[in-house]
């Protein structure tokens, strides 16, 4: 019984491992490719894209995690669901650097002046600002410090990814080209339909 | 398998990068180049919208060079001129002298490419086929062929792709029928065989892969104004006192200068040809014209 829950914790550990791994791969790809000035003819926008995917998608694993949860019945998945929220807080972080590095010149200013001009950056500024909040209480200290509260602050990820979305939407309103927006829409809804069903049941 | 297929995909690609595979085409220097040094030729020709070859910039480079037959080919002269005729490109490129001329290609997105094209001053070809005194205006068409160009399947834009100029812009010295760049002919994400270079507009001006030019007396329609008529007016004049309503104009990123950080571009009023252009728009609003 004893090396059985040994055993079970070491996997534990190599999934938590593993995930780490996985999220962090595409930042130290892009570092590497950044270094050696392979990041293409327009280096700058692959940043932004890439990292911004990167940010969406970690968003979307992390929502997923709970529904995953109840349908595999394997409680210890919760345990991954900080890390990846905190890794997509630390794309969204690179992303918006990045905005204000290549974008605006490293001007704060222009980039909250851009802010109040273009609901696309509108959208994205305060997708940023709303997640600011979960990753700074995404710690024990504060989830025994908040009590209940802290899944009531939490449920702002909810408002972050349908946000996130709009904002990938509006990036191809100039090519019409909502294909991966729709996927990124689509699978969001099922995420959220799913809590929405079992809240209800 | 997945793998040597990406691989097989990547070495075509790259391979049609390379300017050593393409037909030599020299011109001799232009008085209208500029001397900021030009893109490397792989970004010229690797980083592309040719939406008819798909949406990602990669895309033209992809799937271009094996699916367009650049030869044999016709452009049709055709509408409100004395002598219409159906050129080859072999006639065609033989109307005038070839010249090299470096200019700014910025495109509306924001960004900017140096690039040497290889061509002559459109109005040698107007002067041939004699526009009569009712054409007022220059429409272009680009190729559209479902076979040739997976990009057509989708409904972005109207296809054929099609651009106008008005006819006195279109007789200005800047606008270039152009057959190459970087002295060889124009690779075929480029808009091979012939295509148009008008330097003074953003990118989507110059219409690729040219078919037809046709001299008409009412102002045509344009395939980006047609789509987002808010968006893309018919003059598309590159001025960065005049924003996109999505993003501003007033700087480019220059692309092809291999630095993450290069301080971007300030934009000029006409890309910095408003000596040679700014005539023809004498009491034109610009805002309203945009």
């Amino acid at each position: 019984m004893r090396l059985l829950y040994a055993d079970l914790q070491f996997q534990t550990r190599l999934l938590r491992l593993s995930v780490f791994l996985w999220a962090a791969a595409p930042l130290f790809d892009l570092m590497i490719l950044a270094l050696t000035a392979k990041l293409g003819t327009n280096p700058q926008e692959t940043l932004l894209r890439a990292t911004g995917t990167c940010c969406l998608v970690l968003l979307l694993v992390t929502l997923s995690v709970t529904p995953l949860r109840r349908l595999l019945g394997w409680a210890e998945l919760n345990r991954l669901r900080r890390m990846l929220g905190l890794w997509s807080f630390a794309y969204a972080f690179v992303h918006l650097l990045g905005f204000w590095a290549f974008e605006h010149e490293f001007l704060w200013a222009a980039v909250f002046q851009d802010g109040l001009k273009r609901p696309f950056v509108t959208i994205g500024l305060m997708s940023f600002a709303l997640l600011i909040p979960l990753a700074v209480t995404s710690n024990q200290l504060s989830m025994r410090w908040l009590g209940t509260r802290w899944k009531k602050i939490h449920r702002i990820i909810y408002a972050i990814v349908l946000l996130a979305c709009l904002h990938f939407f509006l990036h191809r309103a100039g090519k019409n080209n909502y294909f991966d927006p729709s996927i990124a829409l689509a699978i969001t809804l099922v995420l959220l339909g799913l809590r929405w069903r079992w809240r209800r049941a | 398998m997945t793998a040597a297929l990406g691989r097989g995909i990547s070495t075509a690609a790259a391979s049609s990068r390379s300017p050593v595979n393409y037909a030599a085409l020299p011109g001799r220097p232009s008085r209208f180049s500029i001397t900021e040094k030009p893109a490397p030729f792989a970004d010229a020709a690797g980083y592309n919208n040719f939406y008819e070859f798909g949406l990602d910039k990669d895309d033209p480079a992809a799937n271009a060079p094996s699916r367009l037959k650049v030869s044999p080919w016709k452009l049709s002269i055709e509408g409100l001129v004395a002598k219409p005729r159906v050129f080859d490109t072999d006639d065609l490129i033989k109307i005038a002298p070839l010249e090299e001329r470096i200019t700014r290609l910025r495109c509306v997105e924001g960004w900017s490419m140096v690039i040497p094209w290889i061509g002559y001053s459109l109005s040698e070809l107007i002067k041939q086929v004699q526009p009569l005194g009712s054409a007022k205006y220059i429409e272009f068409t680009s190729l559209a062929d479902p076979k040739q160009m997976p990009g057509l399947n989708s409904r972005v834009l109207r296809w054929p792709y099609h651009e106008a100029l008005r006819l006195d812009e279109a007789r200005n010295p800047l606008t270039m029928l152009t057959f190459g760049m970087y002295g060889v002919v124009l690779p075929a994400q480029n808009g091979a065989p012939v295509r148009m270079v008008v330097p003074w507009k953003y990118g989507f001006k110059s219409a690729k892969s040219l078919v037809k030019i046709r001299f008409t007396e009412t102002q045509p329609t344009t395939s980006w104004s047609l789509a987002a008529p808010n968006e893309y007016g018919f003059y598309s004049n590159v001025n960065p006192n005049v924003d996109h309503p999505r993003w501003s104009q007033a700087t480019e990123r220059v692309l092809g200068v291999e630095s993450l950080f290069a301080v971007r571009r300030k934009t000029e009023l006409f890309n910095g040809y408003a000596e040679l252009v700014g005539g023809l728009y004498a009491g034109l609003d610009l805002k309203k014209f945009y």
